[in-house]
């Protein structure tokens, strides 16, 4: 009996050795396999969040945009940049600073076009942001994550869109969806009152816009609302203040869109 | 060797009876409850090394211990799937006790102490869950602890001093670590050493009817504790060890989703396992009477079960009403947990729900199961049909979604079409726009269209553990 029990105690003990043992060969392969998944992850949270706060004032692909926002996916964001403002710690610190703190006036002598200078607000929650310290370091891992196909250094393959037909439902549809994300805070496309709302109400544009512009149909019309708003202003709207000026900053593809659902 | 023995034989008997070390009489759920709790102070002593419990820093510490912390990953599963199978064990160690009526004269107390050791269990189960501070967690718990609100007077301040305000944050995530780690664990302590002392001193261990009387003729072939018993229980424990191991590193892993976001309510909020009965129970009826009356009734009668049950014990054929009764209790317990499953929950409409499966919250979608460099950059237009196309990985996903998509038009949504974009976004990174467009018959046939984005690492493809699991 005894022997028994003592002969399953050591098979068991040697089981337990061979997973322990087997545990500790695999562990450090293991540690880099989820590191690497962790930052993926990271990267994957940085570009969402990337997409909804800071893409408006630094480009779709971090191109930039105008004078509202430098380029962050640029070569010279890369190499040139922390010389140039005398940075003394490493470019992911410099990106979390200035995301997390803002800035109390711009580095670049530039202004949004309307007069409004255009400074970096900050973004954590401690200084009246919306993120987070982690969502902050996110951004960070995914902004420096450009560094490999930075403009000016290799050029990704950007896909080409093909012409986006405005009589297709789908462009009128996705128009619609653009709409509600970019315009329907201030403009209202069903017929009503909509006094309350600070643009001008845009039901029936298309009609409308043919006779407010000589030489422009409907379609050029709305574009150029849309991408120089001081351009022509409706009875009403004429003198609308500068913070309430269309700040609105839209794709071609999403331009497009959002005019075939305008004018549908 | 003396001065050890006498260390164990003063919390253990000298020796057991043969029919209580049988493996059959008891199935050992007993000795498996202590073997887990042990395995649970350890892993948690462990994790408690690394773990922070400030909202700042307590979902970046159990990141950590996937990448930083040596073996800290093993730590943690080890932690999460030794909870789980001890509320297995503890209820199974119940049904057996219920099922062979032992639960009468002396043992009438070791019942109770039985039970607050079960709703203790519970109660780490349920603070513990918290503590990653992930979405999964802060809603289910958020939800769990809005049942205390329910309560009529008390129940907005008790709620409050729950979860250290009207939501979670720093007070309420500090409260339940402390009841993880101290309160209820030294709630347990004490009532294990009730428990036990009533064991080995008072009445002995409760054995099937017939072996019970049967045991007391052969008192001399007992079992020596040292070293039998002590050796029988290593190696319990060695092999049991061994086989989580083998267990967490091959085909579970503990969950952690996005960092929590109580600006963000998730699609699905899905209670623990064995809470999810509760869950069911809550979409039957009101919150108060479901979600406080309805447990505490549970623990009452459990309670009261040995004190109202006063029949002399009978072998469980010759007890109709208990076995009935115990059945049902399953059956509902299992009906009420399929109830609580998100599928009978508030139904989102088609095309939100069909979305939410191609890109979940998690972010862990069927896509990251294929090879990254399948997913070539390109706008895919996915007609409503099966091309019945076998090209790979990635073509039989799409062919997969056009047969999904027809499915929409039978439910009413007028042309259906779905548009699939891929870009390459940085290196090693990926953006997927899923688009489905359609006419909606409710507004005059106007064209209507719904997306979601996704950004997908080449290195955040799904660890193959999740892979089979999600495939079973």
């Amino acid at each position: 009996m005894m022997q028994r029990l003592l002969i399953a105690a050591l098979c068991s003990a040697t089981l337990l050795a061979g997973c322990l043992i087997a545990i500790v060969a695999g562990e450090q392969d293991r540690l880099q396999r989820d590191t690497a998944n962790w930052e993926g992850k990271a990267i994957e949270q940085g570009a969402m969040l990337y997409g909804l706060h800071c893409r408006t004032c630094h480009g779709n692909r971090g191109e930039g945009v105008g004078q509202l926002g430098p380029a962050l996916g640029d070569d010279h964001f890369f190499t040139k940049r922390l010389q140039e403002v005398g940075w003394q710690s490493t470019l992911k610190e410099y990106v979390i600073s200035t995301t997390t703190h803002g800035r109390m006036m711009g580095t670049r002598p530039i202004y949004a076009g309307n007069g409004v200078s255009a400074v970096m607000p900050p973004w954590h929650n401690n200084y009246g942001g919306t993120l987070r310290t982690d969502e902050i370091t996110d951004l960070a891992d995914f902004v420096l994550n450009w560094e490999a196909t930075a403009i000016g250094k290799i050029e990704l393959a950007v896909l080409t869109l093909p012409e986006q037909n405005p009589q297709d439902p789908k462009t009128i549809s996705r128009g619609g969806q653009v709409f509600q994300q970019h315009c329907a805070r201030c403009h209202q496309v069903e017929t009503g009152d909509s006094t309350s709302l600070a643009g001008p109400p845009l039901a029936n544009i298309a009609f409308a816009g043919v006779s407010r512009r000589e030489g422009l149909s409907a379609q050029e019309y709305i574009r150029e609302s849309i991408l120089i708003p001081a351009a022509h202003r409706p009875k009403g709207y004429a003198d609308i203040k500068k913070e309430q000026e269309c700040g609105t900053v839209l794709t071609e593809s999403e331009l497009a869109a959002v005019i075939a659902y305008l004018s549908r | 060797m003396k001065r050890y023995q006498s260390f164990i034989l003063h919390i253990r008997p000298h020796s057991f009876e043969p029919a209580a070390v049988s493996f059959f009489n008891t199935y050992y759920l007993g000795f498996f409850a202590v073997f887990f709790m042990v395995l649970e102070s350890v892993t948690g002593a462990v994790l408690m090394v690394y773990y922070a419990p400030t909202p700042e820093a307590a979902y970046q510490s159990i990141v950590s211990l996937s990448t930083e912390v040596a073996f800290g990953a093993l730590m943690r599963d080890l932690h999460r799937l030794g909870g789980e199978c001890m509320i297995v064990v503890l209820l199974l160690h119940m049904l057996r006790i219920f099922l062979s009526g032992s639960y009468r004269g002396q043992f009438r107390f070791t019942w109770v102490t039985g039970v607050l050791l079960l709703v203790c269990t519970l109660g780490i189960a349920f603070s513990g869950y918290l503590l990653p501070w992930d979405q999964l967690a802060f809603w289910a718990i958020t939800i769990g602890t809005s049942m205390v609100d329910t309560i009529p007077g008390v129940g907005t301040a008790l709620g409050r001093l729950l979860r250290g305000g009207y939501e979670f944050g720093q007070d309420g995530l500090l409260r339940f670590y402390l009841l993880h780690i101290v309160v209820l664990p030294v709630g347990m302590l004490f009532l294990v050493a009730v428990h036990y002392y009533r064991i080995s001193r008072l009445h002995g261990i409760s054995l099937p009817l017939s072996k019970a009387n049967a045991s007391a003729d052969q008192a001399q072939q007992k079992q020596p504790v040292f070293p039998d018993t002590v050796l029988v229980d290593l190696t319990l424990s060695m092999l049991s060890l061994a086989l989580l191991i083998v267990a967490v590193t091959y085909f579970y892993d503990a969950p952690l989703e996005h960092h929590a976001d109580p600006r963000h309510t998730p699609v699905n909020t899905r209670a623990p396992w064995f809470f999810l009965w509760l869950q069911g129970a809550l979409k039957l009826g009101d919150s108060f009477l479901m979600g406080v009356c309805l447990p505490m009734l549970c623990v009452l009668s459990l309670i009261a079960l040995p004190y109202l049950d006063r029949q002399p014990r009978k072998p469980i054929r010759q007890r109709p009403v208990a076995l009935a009764l115990v059945s049902c209790v399953l059956v509902a317990l299992v009906g009420l947990s399929i109830l609580g499953l998100p599928q009978f929950g508030v139904h989102s409409n088609a095309v939100a729900a069909l979305l939410e499966e191609l890109v979940p919250e998690d972010g862990r979608s069927a896509l990251h199961k294929l090879p990254f460099d399948n997913l070539v950059q390109g706008i895919y237009e996915i007609e409503p049909k099966s091309r019945g196309q076998h090209g790979d990985d990635f073509a039989q996903w799409l062919d997969h979604l056009g047969q999904t998509v027809a499915v929409l038009g039978e439910r009413g949504y007028i042309e259906p079409r779905c548009l699939v974009i891929v870009e390459d976004w940085q290196a090693e990174l990926k953006r997927i726009t899923i688009r489905m467009h359609w006419l909606d018959a409710a507004k005059d046939m106007q064209p209507t269209s719904s997306e979601k984005v996704m950004y997908m690492h080449r290195a955040t493809r799904v660890p193959t553990i999740s892979l089979a699991k999600r495939n079973a």
